[in-house]
């Protein structure tokens, strides 16, 4: 394990890029777009510097970046999907330049490239920058893409319900509000009480805002016309991970017949599935809970468990629709997109 | 007094390794063992503190450790392999942290120039400290006074104080001990400060500071003072005339995420073990620690369980626990509120709460251990009974049936890596020390338990000991054998790697595969950064895009940025042409725009003044080669000059070297009046900056 981690940890500059994006990944306030151009950045200097000696080295080496990135790290998603979608670009380069070799029978049957030693290096590598940098591009126009769907969604005068704070959210309703009047009812919540942030942004533009505490998202919900809320990562089911208390809100808004509309990138949509909460949910401090900090003293305390999920799972079938940078779909549709995105077997990196 | 500059150099770290207490011995009695390499959850202390350190972009860290334990830490810090300089500060004669500090003044090589953060013995910590640094620098940038920052946790568990401090943040009381309960004295006195005074109460004194030079100074003027705290005490209690001087700053941690706290003694070890698993410490959780360890599996209670452990089905892990690697639970062992290091086996019947064990011990079966501390190898026989506050020191074998007493400290008397025997007198000494309570978290009680000599039974297991180790002794052998087969192995790993370090890159440009087959090698090694950069020229990349991937083949490739520049730099030459039907003011438009487009790629990889003298070389010969560019010479040099890329003492002195060797060369003759220009320019150096590029259009007309 140690040897093949020495092998790409070429330089104590990759390695310090490496840490830089760690810190990023436990920066707030935490943006999703930003660790994706900053993972793409690392699996840039990666690839060059890695593409001489062979494709399948690079290859080993992203896989092995996806998971050190991402060791212990709650917010991983978006750049294990990062690095996915740069193997898919690698395995895509393997099956061309194989083709004419006639080798890909052999693969088929391994489930992987086949392990030859690729002659025209140059070429693949500088088809695989250029594929990051397309990814990047696609990066810098999610947001604009994901706003002009927005009139689509929002009319006038409407009441909306969100939770929490959102980039994509608040681009969305900002870039409706330069169009059309309508109301917003921000839910804090309360576990880093982002709504206030949200409520605060949303201010300048020509919105009513409410904002209420998550507990009165039920009494209200029978007056909303529509939830759109972000989400953390977009699972391969169509399900979707999101702050926690969003799936109060969610079966709120089924149980009134409201529809939910998650608004979210692409680079969030995750290859995985839902099958282990346990490992999907990500714990906070107990001191989100309990702000008296000399409860440690008391007795009964020892007693007691605090556990305080930062992320809820809202099922595919409480989602109406995900509104993405290619356009809105509904949660049934994921896995065509995934194909498209991810090879299979980066499912683990 | 040390002029300060915000900014100068890397930010420093002063770490203390040891102690400089007996509160925590045993287990830490021999020489291989110290307070720093406490683990906490199967991790050592100083792993955390480094990675803190690490993550608050310190970039040096001095150690301080007495002499006898810098071995042993040296060891382990070789094998983190963190990105850090790690310096150890050693001397056998320091009683107290105060003597190190003194020390540290008086070396004028590891002396921070700068401000820098001292971290105490013991201190765990999670919050980010980059945000104090910066918050410390900008105070001190307002003024000069704000000589120091300590940092206050919430969370009072082991060395609480309490502080008054002003509306900005500066201390005015500051009381450590208990003891001293008058914390304001003379509550009137406050009335003469104008603004508002907040008063806490027991807060955790986290011993984490950010200081100033000038603290240090401090400690070489006043020889009694002991450690940091003595210095904010005195600075406080010294009067009006020297509070004036120096301001102190207290940071109250009150954020969610902040979590910090000093391991002083026992009780709050066991406070920090168990706060880290119940997550207080979040970010960094038992499942999710910032480093590469055993992967832990996080189950709700919270329990985390190695992925290599192996446990019965009749077992039982209760709330609160921790399974380490390669630990084997047994058939209806109840384990409940610990923490079970690495490679422990835990026999059938055992009965295991409220405790913490570290690793490669064996519990035989029916072995019943409450609210105590088991070090490394040690074997518990079948029906021990070890009950509350008793700590057993590594290496000890304790026979089957017996009971230990509360608040025992079993050690052995011949320790197979302590050289001196222990005296028991000496050692009953050192256990007066300890004030272990039943309930290791209720300090109520505390103030009123008198302490009671009696309470503390000192074991000497010496008889019984030998007795046990007749039935037992393979299997302690086998201990022995199995560490001294993992010391030899990283010893091994060490010497390759000191040979491999040993090597120097810079004379060796390819080092690995230079005895094979150089030539190609070199060739090939030419050709990919050739190829790197001429993609970039041709498809417009960014430089700094073009600087990424160039610096990422310098590394893969192990060659220095000198050797990049000869290949980049004849690359560039060639884009540079000079066309026919063009006027020469057209050609130089055209240059500068495209020279001006590239000069941050040369910056990156002309760094030396050898690499500057080549390049100027280079164009030198170019010219001599192609005679259409010869007119063009002294407006690429100066081009350059202006994009930063050379620098005037190298064109100054390579002009005056050529100058020696042929003076009446033309090329030279032309940039002669540049010369004289810089020359001029920098006796009067205070000259405007724009008046290079007018000067520079002036000389070409």
């Amino acid at each position: 394990m140690d040897q093949s981690h020495q092998s790409w940890l070429i330089g104590k500059e990759t390695r310090r890029a490496l840490s830089c994006l760690q810190k990023e990944l436990r920066e707030e306030p935490f943006s999703g777009l930003r660790i994706a151009k900053e993972t793409l950045r690392l699996l840039r200097i990666v690839v060059s510097s890695l593409a001489s000696s062979g494709l399948e080295k690079v290859e080993d080496a992203v896989r092995q970046l996806g998971t050190e990135l991402t060791r212990g790290y709650p917010r991983r998603f978006i750049a294990e999907n990062m690095a996915r979608r740069v193997l898919k670009v690698i395995h895509e380069e393997y099956d061309t330049a194989n083709s004419t070799n006639n080798a890909r029978l052999d693969a088929s049957e391994l489930g992987r490239p086949p392990r030859e030693q690729v002659k025209n290096a140059k070429v693949l590598k500088s088809n695989v920058l250029e594929a990051i940098s397309e990814i990047e591009d696609e990066l810098d126009a999610v947001l604009p893409n994901i706003t002009e769907q927005s009139l689509e969604h929002i009319h006038s005068n409407e009441v909306l319900l969100t939770f929490g704070y959102s980039q994509s959210v608040e681009e969305f309703l900002k870039s409706a509000a330069e169009k059309r009047h309508f109301e917003v009812i921000i839910a804090e919540c309360e576990l880093d009480y982002s709504g206030h942030r949200l409520a605060k942004n949303l201010n300048k533009a020509n919105v009513d805002i409410t904002l209420i505490s998550d507990a009165a998202v039920v009494a209200l919900m029978s007056r909303v016309h529509k939830v759109i809320i972000g989400a953390e990562a977009i699972m391969a089911d169509g399900s979707v991970l999101a702050a926690s208390g969003t799936f109060m809100v969610a079966a709120a808004a089924r149980h009134y017949a409201v529809p939910l509309v998650i608004c979210a990138g692409l680079h969030k949509l995750t290859p995985l599935f839902p099958h282990h909460p346990d490992i999907l949910y990500d714990i906070l401090s107990p001191s989100q809970v309990i702000q008296n900090s000399t409860v440690w003293n008391e007795s009964w305390f020892r007693q007691l468990e605090i556990s305080c999920p930062r992320l809820d799972l809202i099922h595919s079938q409480y989602i109406r629709l995900l509104v993405t940078n290619s356009g809105g779909f509904s949660p049934s549709y994921v896995y065509r997109i995934l194909n498209e995105f991810y090879d299979e077997i980066d499912t683990c990196l | 007094m040390a002029s300060y500059s915000p900014s100068d150099g890397d930010l420093k770290a002063v770490l203390f390794a040891d102690f400089f207490s007996d509160k925590l011995r045993p287990p830490c009695t021999d020489g291989t063992f110290c307070e720093a390499l406490l683990p906490i959850v199967n991790v050592s202390l100083l792993q955390y503190q480094l990675e803190a350190l690490l993550q608050a972009e310190v970039k040096d860290c001095v150690i301080i450790c007495r002499e006898h334990i810098k071995e042993t830490l040296a060891k382990f810090v070789k094998t983190l392999n963190f990105d850090m300089n790690l310096h150890f500060l050693t001397n056998s004669q320091w009683l107290v942290a105060g003597d190190a500090i003194r020390e540290l003044d008086s070396r004028g090589d590891w002396r921070p120039q700068s401000d820098f953060i001292l971290i105490f013995p013991g201190a765990f910590f999670t919050f980010n400290l980059l945000d104090v640094v910066k918050e410390h620098r900008a105070r001190r940038e307002r003024s000069k006074s704000w000589v120091l920052t300590s940092c206050f946790g919430l969370r009072s568990i082991s060395s609480s104080c309490d502080i008054a401090r002003l509306e900005n943040g500066q201390i005015i009381q500051y009381s450590y001990d208990r003891k001293d309960k008058i914390v304001i004295p003379g509550i009137t006195t406050l009335t003469e400060y104008s603004s508002r005074v907040e008063i806490f109460s027991s807060l955790e004194d986290c011993g984490i500071d950010i200081c100033a030079p000038e603290v240090l100074v401090e400690f070489r003027e006043n020889f009694d003072y002991d450690n940091i705290r003595d210095f904010i005490r005195g600075k406080i209690d010294g009067g009006e005339g020297e509070l004036l001087g120096n301001q102190i700053y207290g940071h109250i941690l009150s954020g969610s995420a902040d979590f910090a706290c000093r391991i002083t003694n026992m009780e709050s070890y066991f406070y920090v073990c168990f706060a880290f698993i119940h997550r207080w410490s979040y970010p960094w959780t038992v499942e999710r620690f910032p480093f590469k360890t055993t992967k832990y599996e996080y189950r709700r209670g919270p329990k985390y369980i190695a992925s290599s452990c192996s446990l019965a089905w009749s077992s039982y892990i209760g709330r609160c626990t921790v399974l380490g690697e390669n630990t084997r639970i047994d058939e209806n062992a109840v384990i409940v509120h610990s923490v079970i290091g690495d490679n422990v086996t835990i026999g059938p019947n055992c009965h295991i709460k409220d405790s913490i064990i570290w690793s490669h011990s064996i519990l035989k079966s029916n072995v019943r251990v409450v609210g105590s501390l088991i070090a490394d190898n040690v074997v518990l026989n079948d029906d021990c009974e070890i009950s509350e506050g008793c700590i057993v020191d590594s290496f000890v074998v304790v026979k089957a049936k017996s009971h230990i007493p509360h608040h025992s400290r079993i050690i052995l008397r011949e320790h197979p890596y302590r050289k001196e025997t222990m005296d028991e007198r000496v050692l009953l000494e050192r256990m007066g020390s300890f004030n272990m309570e039943s309930n290791l978290f209720d300090r109520n009680e505390k103030e009123t338990t008198i302490q009671d000599e009696s309470k503390h039974h000192c074991i000497q297991w010496q008889e019984e000991t030998h007795k046990a180790e007749e039935d037992d002794e393979s299997s302690i052998d086998e201990l022995e054998e199995i560490e001294r087969n993992e010391s030899e192995d990283i010893a091994i790993e060490e010497d390759r790697e000191a040979a491999e370090l040993g090597m120097t890159p810079d004379s060796l440009a390819f080092k690995s595969s230079s005895s094979f087959s150089p030539p190609t090698e070199r060739n090939l090694v030419r050709q990919e950064i050739k190829d790197t950069f001429q993609r970039a020229l041709e498809e417009q990349h960014s430089p700094e895009t073009a600087v990424l991937e160039l610096n990422a083949l310098k590394l893969a490739l192990d060659v220095t940025s000198s050797h990049i520049l000869r290949v980049i730099f004849p690359l560039l030459l060639n884009k540079l042409d000079v066309q026919e039907g063009l006027t020469q003011q057209q050609v130089t438009q055209q240059w500068i725009l495209f020279v001006r487009h590239w000069s941050g790629v040369l910056i990156k990889f002309c760094m030396h003044s050898s690499d500057g003298m080549w390049l100027l070389k280079y164009w030198k010969e170019y010219c001599e080669r192609l005679p259409n560019y010869r007119k063009y010479f002294s407006f690429l040099v100066q081009l350059l000059y202006d994009c930063d890329v050379l620098s005037e003492d190298w064109i100054i002195d390579w002009v005056s070297e050529e100058d020696k060797l042929n003076g009446q060369a033309v090329l030279i003759q032309q940039l002669k009046p540049f010369v004289d220009w810089l020359l001029e320019a920098e006796e009067t150096s205070s000259e405007n900056e724009d008046s290079i590029s007018s000067r520079m259009e002036d000389m070409n007309q």
